[in-house]
């Protein structure tokens, strides 16, 4: 009698432990996801500081309308080391893609940010990184 | 009794975890950057507030023949046509902006200011905020300060502007701008164009690093001759990207060319 007690307290403690599994499992959505996060930050933080000194309009728009990769290139790569690629993808919301640079770019490896420029037809700029 | 004891305690655990899943709302536990997300965002929207306060200044100049069919209380209709104009370029930024990132942003406050001088008047504070679903809330505050001369410069007449725009009190050393002449015939303006074309694509660059800039206009000998004037010079000036604008409109009192 004192057995089938302890098998029955075992059984209802194991379908107890899974069934609060399981609850937690719908409870919260854990992110598994293959990311970058220190190249992501950084990439934010590099559109954000050319938003704030009026860089981004020059990458994106350029004195003619059409971005200045030459620009873009110079700005890119004073602020991150040779050891680290990148691609820069300016788009117009209305024109498509208006120009792309890359330098050791790894998609695989990459992570990355974008900024939304509103001027005139507005621009996307799309800059990702990589090691 | 030790088993009743466990039996109450895996109970009590799963009514709990019950209780949580009901009462709590679902989330995700894992690495953000919301800090950095937050930052691109508010400087999105603040730009987009920048360029709308830009791009109205433009607009508003390029519109102006329909300010100036009625003449009485020109500064107030100034202020309102520009007002006008930036929610207008606003809301259309707003709602492109709103179809890439799926944020919704508002325009909560506009306040624009119109001073004047002698013969002339201008758009001369910009405030706006703007407040978004994801809870950026972003603002712009600029000014701008504008002194009108004319000048007879013989054959031609002369319009002297310095213009001073500034954004959270820090002066703007590049702008972009552009004028036109606007002369009023039995109530019907006619524009001349003089420099440029009242389009931040199309308009004049001009750095100057003191942020001091001085717009010069000549006005052609069929208008400046005129004894008691009857046009009006509209000047846009805005700066790229820093959210800094104003729209000049001088009218001379007396004939600005000859003896």
């Amino acid at each position: 009698m004192r057995g089938q007690a302890a098998l029955l307290e075992a059984a209802l403690l194991v379908v107890a432990t899974v069934l609060t599994f399981v609850v937690a499992q719908h409870l919260f959505k854990v992110q598994y996801v293959q990311s970058d996060y220190a190249l992501k930050i950084n990439a934010e933080r590099i559109l954000t500081h050319w938003a704030d000194t009026g860089v981004a309009y020059a990458v994106a728009y350029g004195a003619a309308g059409s971005g200045d990769p030459q620009y873009a290139k110079a700005a890119l790569e004073t602020l991150l080391p040779p050891n680290v690629g990148y691609n820069l993808t300016v788009i117009s919301l209305t024109r498509g893609v208006i120009y792309t640079i890359a330098r050791g770019y790894d998609p695989a490896r990459s992570d990355g940010a974008t900024l939304i420029l509103m001027r005139g037809e507005g621009r996307i700029i799309s800059l990702r990184l990589s090691r | 009794m030790r088993g009743q004891v466990l039996i109450g305690v895996a109970v009590l655990i799963f009514v709990v975890t019950l209780l949580l899943l009901v009462a709590l709302p679902k989330r995700t536990i894992g690495p953000t950057v919301s800090i950095e997300n937050y930052t691109v965002a508010k400087r999105e929207v603040e730009h987009i507030l920048r360029n709308a306060a830009e791009e109205a200044a433009y607009a508003t100049a390029n519109t102006l023949e329909a300010v100036l069919k009625n003449t009485e209380n020109l500064p107030d209709t100034l202020k309102k046509w520009y007002t006008q104009h930036f929610n207008v370029s606003f809301t259309d930024k707003a709602g492109a902006y709103a179809v890439l990132r799926g944020v919704f942003c508002k325009l909560d406050t506009l306040d624009v200011k119109v001073s004047g001088g002698n013969g002339y008047f201008y758009i001369s504070s910009i405030y706006a905020v703007a407040t978004c679903g994801n809870g950026v809330m972003a603002f712009i505050n600029s000014a701008a300060d504008v002194k009108i001369e004319f000048k007879n410069l013989g054959a031609f007449g002369g319009v002297k502007a310095a213009v001073n725009l500034t954004r959270d009190q820090k002066q703007i050393q590049l702008i972009t701008y552009a004028a036109a002449l606007y002369n009023v015939t039995n109530g019907k303006p006619y524009r001349f164009p003089i420099m440029g074309t009242f389009d931040p694509r199309e308009s004049i660059w001009y750095f100057n690093i003191t942020g001091l800039h001085y717009i010069q206009v000549a006005i052609p000998p069929e208008y400046c001759m005129m004894s008691n004037p009857t046009y009006y010079v509209a000047i846009a000036a805005a700066s790229v990207g820093e959210g800094a604008a104003t729209v000049v409109v001088a009218k001379p009192g007396k004939k600005l060319c000859g003896t």
